[in-house]
């Protein structure tokens, strides 16, 4: 966010025309994204811009958080049975729910602040401090979305799996976000809004010149989500341990299921067993993409009052404003694919740590057969989404009339293959050498790191190797046009030979921790 | 190699640090045995197994199993090897026929008729989840995929943990029919009267080395008896007992308690030299052996 801001903060000052021009040249591409980023004011401030484009994306994320907290919260307890250890110490039900929603609340808050902090940091060095207006604003999406974490626990009282809590709180904070974005646009959809706790975190946000604060709405939403946990309360006092409301407890140990299906391979087990996640992870991308598509005909027809434009142009994005759409939303796909390595890796660490490593090594498979297994298992997992995307994109671009470019399709499609397999093969090395430890952290940050920094070199003008240590980099924009011999050289030495060194690697390492 | 050794290990050590891990193992168990491992909790008895496994690597020493080499030929021996790990695993969101079938079909297995009878002899429901079995039918679960291939070795790390009286009954059934066709089992445990009942050879591990090693007669015979005897009038005098071998000897009024190792013959002529109104002579088990053991 600081790098984001100093370079911001030189747009809004060198733009010809000034801070105002440039609000009004990019509003119309604002509202035609709405429905995934909204509200929009003093654009012509770096307050205002940061609340938008950051802020706003914040407040969904620490939601999402807040609902997946509030889901786990007792529940995967539960399901781990480490509850049976709390309540054995004399701790009632309530107390245990009360105690750690509580501390839930602190962590919501600090981590608000810091972000709160970080905010005052990246304007204090662009000029525009406002501390107090930072750590308000960030408070108040820290406190506003408490709803959702009692949301989640309330969710999570009627059913016995905190993943499929979590799911089903996280769909509506989902849908509450998205149709709060565009609600004032249909008069029939206004009331909506009211429901939404990202309106009332919307009401303080002291941070954009202008703004003021709200405190009542967070006492509002400090009771709603109170609210929740209160119901949650009787409810559990009132159902036997792991089982759901509604649900007795012989119930859940008497569901049977009989010959299910039985994959042949491991990676057939790996595929079929994570198939709703993988499906989720097609199913989001894909939507991404449609909405991305969908959204084309009327940015395009602005896209030339842009100065971003001469900036893409620049980069050689294409010739029409359709490619250079295009390209845009082809670049949405490199780190989608990122995601889903990172979780997959996130899995290789968990079947050390739960034991069930030495289970498939004892059946006579190599610890370098089982690496090979799993990343074969993830590119396949790629190659889903990326058919899926490719899918999203041929339909979006027939609805748009827009031309299929067969070449820069294909040009994606092998790039993307080998940058993801590159990435597994780096993710594989990192498991083997750190042995699970933190090398899931590792990876995320390295990508974020790498991402941005694809922004920031030229922004900021950082010497040239810093952005060569970004594999995003390497991989360029192959939609329009191959990367560079070398870069290509660069991706296929991560990928083909990083296998063989984290095979090599886990044999010389112990399979158990 | 000895024909008739089924596993020799050869100064095998796993060096963890600060005096964890196994050191300087030298050890030879034949074809047919049921050889036990006992110790405490961090003894090093899953360090050994684990090394036979592969599963962690030595840090010097070398192990050969059924003829080949635990290291180089690991893949060849996880065929013929069931094994039991020490802890249980977790298995979200599948049922425990699932997992089963699913380790069958990673070792080309087709017959599904054994995994069904294991699955009857030990009372397990393959089609419950996973993880909503209680530990003892998880413990179930690991056991069957031990047995399900029909090894020629079985190495079993806690197999009772768990398990209820009469499901330790049947495992034990099931490990007495698994030697009889002349296969080796190996088993570790911290509970002393549970691998008496099955084991033909025991080693004691303490603090990563073997201290005590041999065949249950071989440590019957060093066995301590407690004995205890009441009198109507004279008592013998202490030289007299310790004469005859008698140790940690007490007097009370007229009750003498002393221990005897081995024969107690020669202390039973000493007591009858005096009229003795009550006698009683208790074993020392096993346990109590090895804990004199290791404390000392």
């Amino acid at each position: 966010m600081y790098f984001e801001a100093i370079a911001i903060a030189a747009e809004l000052r060198d733009y010809p025309g000034g801070p105002k021009a440039l609000a009004q040249s990019i509003m119309p591409t604002i509202e035609g994204m709405r429905i995934i980023r909204w509200p929009a004011d003093r654009l012509d401030t770096l307050g205002g811009y940061l609340t938008y484009h950051n802020v706003v994306l914040f407040n969904y994320f620490l939601a999402l958080f807040a609902a997946t907290q509030g889901s786990r919260l007792l529940r995967h307890l539960e399901e781990n049975r480490n509850i049976e250890f709390y309540l054995a110490t004399g701790n009632s039900r309530k107390r245990i729910l009360m105690l750690r929603s509580i501390s839930y609340f602190i962590s919501q808050i600090l981590i608000s602040l810091g972000l709160g902090i970080a905010t005052a940091f990246a304007l204090y060095q662009s000029s525009e401090p406002n501390l107090k207006g930072s750590l308000i604003t960030l408070l108040a999406g820290g406190i506003c979305i408490f709803p959702f974490f009692g949301l989640g626990v309330f969710i999570s009282q009627f059913v016995t799996s905190a993943r499929t809590a979590s799911g089903l709180t996280s769909i509506i904070v989902t849908a509450i976000y998205l149709l709060g974005n565009i609600a004032d646009k249909y008069t029939w959809l206004t009331w909506i809004k009211y429901l939404s706790p990202f309106y009332y975190a919307n009401l303080s946000r002291p941070v954009i010149p202008g703004f003021g604060s709200n405190y009542s709405s967070w006492l509002i939403m400090i009771v709603v989500g109170s609210i929740f946990i209160g119901v949650s309360t009787l409810l559990i006092e009132s159902r036997d341990v792991g089982s759901g409301f509604y649900q007795r407890a012989e119930k859940v140990i008497s569901k049977k299921r009989k010959n299910p299906y039985v994959p042949k391979t491991l990676i057939g087990d790996i595929l079929w067993r994570q198939r709703i996640g993988l499906l989720a992870w097609i199913v989001t991308t894909m939507a991404f993409i449609s909405v991305f598509i969908s959204m084309m005909s009327g940015i395009v027809d602005i896209w030339e009052k842009f100065a971003f434009l001469q900036q893409f142009a620049a980069s050689g994005f294409g010739n029409t404003p359709e490619q250079q759409y295009l390209a845009m939303v082809y670049e949405i796909l490199p780190p989608f694919l990122a995601g889903y390595v990172i979780t997959q890796s996130s899995k290789w660490t968990s079947d050390l740590s739960q034991g069930r490593v030495p289970l498939f090594l004892v059946t006579s498979l190599s610890w370098s057969g089982l690496i090979i297994r799993r990343i074969m298992a993830t590119m396949i997992g790629i190659e889903l989404i990326i058919l899926g995307s490719l899918i999203s994109i041929i339909i979006g671009s027939r609805a748009q009339s827009v031309p299929i470019y067969t070449n820069a399709m294909f040009r994606v499609f092998v790039m993307i293959n080998l940058f993801s397999l590159a990435f597994a093969s780096l993710s594989a090395i990192l498991v083997a050498i750190l042995h699970g430890k933190n090398s899931t952290q590792i990876v995320s940050i390295y990508i974020g790191a790498a991402w941005m920094i694809t922004f920031m070199v030229p922004y900021l003008k950082w010497p040239n190797w810093v952005i060569r240590l970004s594999i995003f980099d390497a991989l360029g924009h192959p939609f329009v046009k191959w990367p560079a011999t070398s870069n290509i050289l660069i991706i296929l030495f991560v990928a083909l030979p990083g296998i063989f060194i984290a095979t090599k690697i886990a044999e010389r390492t112990s399979k158990t921790i | 190699m000895n024909n008739n050794v089924a596993i020799q290990c050869m100064g095998l050590t796993k060096d963890y640090g600060s005096r964890q891990g196994l050191f300087d193992l030298n050890l030879e168990i034949k074809y047919g045995e049921v050889f036990g491992l006992i110790g405490p909790n961090g003894a090093g008895k899953s360090t050994f197994i684990k090394l036979l496994m592969d599963l962690i690597i030595p840090t010097k020493g070398l192990a050969r199993i059924l003829g080949l080499d635990s290291r180089e030929d690991s893949l060849e021996l996880k065929k013929i090897i069931g094994y039991l790990p020490g802890e249980l695993m977790q298995f979200p969101s599948v049922t425990a026929g699932y997992l089963l079938n699913l380790l069958l079909n990673m070792r080309g297995i087709e017959d599904r008729e054994y995994l069904h009878t294991l699955a009857n002899r030990l009372q397990l429901d393959l089609s419950r989840k996973f993880q909503d079995l209680s530990h003892g039918n998880k413990q179930k679960v690991a056991l069957i995929q031990a047995f399900m291939h029909k090894p020629k070795l079985l190495i079993l790390d806690e197999p009772t943990l768990g398990l209820d009286p009469i499901i330790q009954r049947e495992l034990r059934n099931m490990i007495q029919e698994f030697k009889v066709g002349g296969n080796t089992v190996i088993l570790s445990s911290h509970v002393l009267s549970e691998v008496e009942s099955i084991c033909t050879r025991i080693a004691l591990i303490h603090e990563g080395s073997v201290i005590k090693e041999g065949s249950l007669e071989d440590l019957r015979s060093e066995r301590i008896h407690k004995i205890s005897a009441i009198f109507a009038n004279e008592i013998p005098a202490k030289p007299e007992l310790e004469a005859a071998g008698a140790s940690s000897i007490e007097f009370e009024n007229r009750t003498v308690r002393f221990d005897m190792k081995g024969s107690i013959s020669k202390a039973l002529e000493v007591l009858a030299k005096h009229e003795v109104l009550e006698l009683d002579s208790r074993e020392l088990s096993l346990e109590e052996v090895f804990f004199s053991e290791v404390q000392s």
